[in-house]
């Protein structure tokens, strides 16, 4: 089936995820990354360039560079944004015939949506290249503000750049999505989107499967960009202050000093302090000059404070004001806030939206790509039709069978996808048993006791043998219906045995809490009772491998290491069923290095009393 | 059910309705089956892919931190004067970069004059210039790839197109 792309159209960057196997992921474009420039450019060569190479070539092709289109599409030439925006955009604009706006590139003059064309052309292609088939739908999203007329300029771009639009959807809608809130009844939800240009809040509301928008509010002329300027002029301006020279004019220092100050904003996200290193930063009469300066947190975020503040302050419009410019709310109103855009990966942001809503954001997914996987949701959700019927369930508990000392065994862990099988061989605990019960239990808890039973059978007609000789091999099966069947074979003698189980995944989802529940509760005490059974089990098996070895050696070990040898086994054996499993353990320990001397003594014996040679020497 | 009988009429065609219901049921079932298992195989063709991806850039993010240094290092040598310590610079930033080329990092060769490519190319400025107009004037800083992947565009003057009026 077709899949459909969720596009996080951007107007910095922009990000597409499909759904795959039922999880959303994130496409990487032709060069490796996971988010695009959304820039077009027509190059001096005359070569039409998107994304990551149009922007390489920016700086020396602004004229024919044409970025942020998303700020100019669906609007009017008349809108104070674009009159706002025609001031500083180096590309020229002007007024279409329809009173629209119209930008040149080349010596032509386009419409936004087809410049933005010009980017999803890039992004479907780039997604056809990774997933190796074409793709003609997709979900777009747009700004929570954007007007129909905007709307429809954004689904006709792209359908220029050949997709079927099955949706335009809402960005802190598709945030939403992306962190399932869409499921949860009368919710009000704020989304905080910082993006890298744009500052964008929306207050949602959420009910029966829908998602309303209530307010939305917002800075189009705020973003990342500013705090990394902001950072740059600070550097720039503290280092003439230290040598006396001006960086601003030096092209490669700046590009140097830009690219250091974006790893030390990254880094004091987690660090409390940074230092930016750039050595032969520049170089005056008296020779190269190095630039190395200590950042801190606290001094970034007083940098920045402003930019801070301000975004709180349009957050508490959004939420309290009343209608049309807010949702007319109380901020305690607000049930679930998230966080979007790589700008609140900022800890001190995290903290204001924190300390104002006086709760936790919701994090985990990468805040740069949250929209595209939110699209992505929706698009999975719309092409979901057939996958319905193919949902295949997974085990709620693990499926164990016991073995010695009352141990559950994991044969088929939790959360497995079903049908599914397994197989293990097992044997005999004692000399010549005629039989082995086949235990089989459901539950978390390591003691079989502790778990739920589900049913017993017994495999018998086992020809007498040594313990650990006869091989029983004991598949768990599970079909797509949750049925489970055991079959316990014993390998010698082809004898078999089964048993059908109808309700092993039929737990009702009390019932399944409690096992997840009580396991956790008991996990400590349960690990102890679980070690004790495994340390008596390797004593008893240490027993029974010195006695077998004192038998068939027999007058090889010398009278001396014999006695030594069969005190240590009745100790073990005496200690075996109590409760000290310490003491277990150091007498089994002690007897397992008494035992090697039986060796000894038996190769000396061999040799006439001659050790052997170490071998190769 | 009852109302599809009537309205059926003729008994005979039951049992035919009844098998293409069914073979439709099975051919619906046998497709979902073919699909599950080639999503499964494309599956593990993919994880491997991506396995295989995972591990020749497993490196990325510290590779593409250890250009700077090497570009310290290019500052390093037109700054430094004194013939032998120029040497002994040298001689360590090969022995990085040789180092670095091991794990699939390499420096991509561009000279001055040579067309501006920006799949390969980063332009910070124009500068008047012999090389011929949009053409590259000046590498300000080294380009690398690893594995073939662009991780840092060379940095590049292009030399300024005149009369552009």
């Amino acid at each position: 089936m077709a899949k459909i792309l969720g596009i996080d159209l951007g107007t910095t960057n922009s990000a597409v995820a499909v759904m795959e196997g039922g999880e959303p992921k994130v496409l990487e474009n032709s060069e490796g990354l996971r988010t695009t420039p959304s820039i077009v450019a027509l190059s001096k060569a005359g070569e039409r360039l998107a994304g990551l190479l149009a922007k390489r070539q920016a700086v020396v092709n602004p004229k024919n560079t044409i970025y942020s289109v998303k700020r100019l599409i669906g609007r009017k030439w008349d809108d104070p944004e674009v009159q706002r925006d025609q001031k500083y955009l180096p590309y020229a604009i002007r007024k279409s015939e329809t009173g629209g706006v119209e930008i040149e590139m080349g010596d032509r003059w386009y419409k936004p949506e087809e410049i933005s064309a010009m980017v999803l052309q890039k992004l479907k292609a780039d997604a056809e290249a990774k997933l190796g088939e074409t793709v003609t739908e997709a979900v777009i999203t747009v700004p929570a503000y954007f007007d129909d007329s905007q709307r429809q300029a954004t689904k006709n771009a792209g359908e220029i750049a050949g997709f079927t639009v099955k949706r335009i959807l809402n960005e802190p809608t598709a945030a939403a999505l992306a962190y399932g809130l869409n499921k949860q009844k009368n919710e009000k939800i704020c989304v905080y989107d910082f993006g890298g240009g744009t500052f964008d809040i929306s207050i949602l509301e959420v009910g029966d499967d829908t998602v309303e928008v209530k307010a939305t509010g917002g800075d189009t002329h705020l973003g990342g960009d500013d705090f990394d300027r902001t950072i740059i002029e600070y550097l720039v301006a503290e280092y003439k202050k230290q040598e006396g020279i001006d960086l601003s004019k030096d092209t490669l220092a700046l590009q140097r000093l830009k690219e250091a100050a974006e790893r030390a904003k990254h880094e004091l996200s987690s660090a409390t302090e940074t230092e930016i290193n750039l050595p032969y930063i520049t170089s005056d009469a008296s020779g190269p000059k190095h630039f190395t300066m200590k950042l801190t947190r606290a001094k970034l975020e007083s940098l920045v404070q402003e930019f801070i503040d301000r975004s709180i302050e349009l957050v508490k419009t959004a939420v309290t004001a009343p209608a049309p410019k807010g949702a007319g709310l109380k901020l305690s109103d607000i049930n679930e806030v998230l966080l979007v855009g790589g700008q609140t990966r900022m800890p001190a942001i995290q903290e204001a939206v924190k300390k104002l809503f006086g709760k936790d954001p919701h994090q985990g997914i990468n805040p740069d790509e949250v929209v595209a996987v939110g699209a992505a949701v929706q698009a999975g959700v719309l092409q979901g039709d057939v996958k319905d019927i193919l949902l295949l369930d997974v085990t709620p508990l693990t499926l164990s069978i016991e073995t010695l000392g009352g141990v559950a065994t994991p044969m088929i862990p939790k959360n497995t996808t079903v049908p599914t099988a397994k197989t293990q061989v097992f044997s005999t605990a004692a000399d010549n048993q005629p039989s082995v019960e086949v235990h089989i239990g459901q539950g978390e808890r390591p003691m079989m006791a502790d778990n739920k039973t589900l049913a017993r059978f017994i495999l018998d007609g086992i020809p007498p043998a040594q313990r650990g000789m006869p091989q029983i091999e004991v598949t768990f099966d599970i079909d797509a219906n949750g049925i489970l069947t055991v079959k316990a074979k014993d390998k010698g003698t082809g004898k078999e045995q089964s048993v059908k189980i109808e309700a092993s995944t039929a737990l009702s989802k009390d019932e399944i809490e409690r096992l997840k529940k009580e396991a956790a509760e008991h996990a400590d005490e349960d690990k102890k009772k679980k070690d004790g059974i495994d340390t008596r089990n390797n004593a008893e098996a240490l027993v029974y491998a010195a006695e077998k070895a004192l038998k068939d050696a027999g007058d090889k070990v010398p009278a001396d290491v014999r006695s030594d040898i069969e005190a240590k086994i009745a100790k073990v054996k005496e200690l075996k069923d109590k409760e000290d499993i310490e003491a277990i353990k150091t007498a089994t320990e002690d007897l397992s290095s008494t035992l090697q001397k039986i060796g000894e003594a038996v190769y000396n014996k061999k040799d006439d009393g001659t050790p052997p040679q170490p071998a190769g020497n | 059910m009852d109302n599809d009988i009537k309205k059926e009429g003729d008994g005979q065609e039951r049992p035919e309705t009844e098998l293409e219901k069914v073979q439709k049921e099975r051919d619906e079932y046998l497709d979902g089956w073919k699909r599950a298992k080639a999503d499964f195989i494309n599956y593990k063709k993919d994880e491997a892919a991506r396995l295989e991806q995972f591990v020749k850039f497993s490196n990325e993010s510290l590779l593409s931190e250890l250009v700077m240094v090497l570009d310290s290092f290019d500052l390093s040598l037109t700054a430094i004067k004194d013939e032998a310590t120029q040497k002994g610079v040298l001689l360590i930033k090969s022995q990085l970069e040789d180092l670095l080329k091991k794990y699939g990092l390499e420096r991509i060769k561009v000279k001055e004059g040579d067309a501006f490519d920006p799949g390969r190319d980063e332009a910070v400025g124009e500068v008047e210039a012999q090389a011929p107009p949009g053409h590259i004037a000046e590498v300000i800083a080294a380009g690398y790839t690893l594995h073939g992947k662009v991780i840092r565009a060379t940095r590049v003057k292009l030399s300024r197109i005149q009369n552009k009026e």
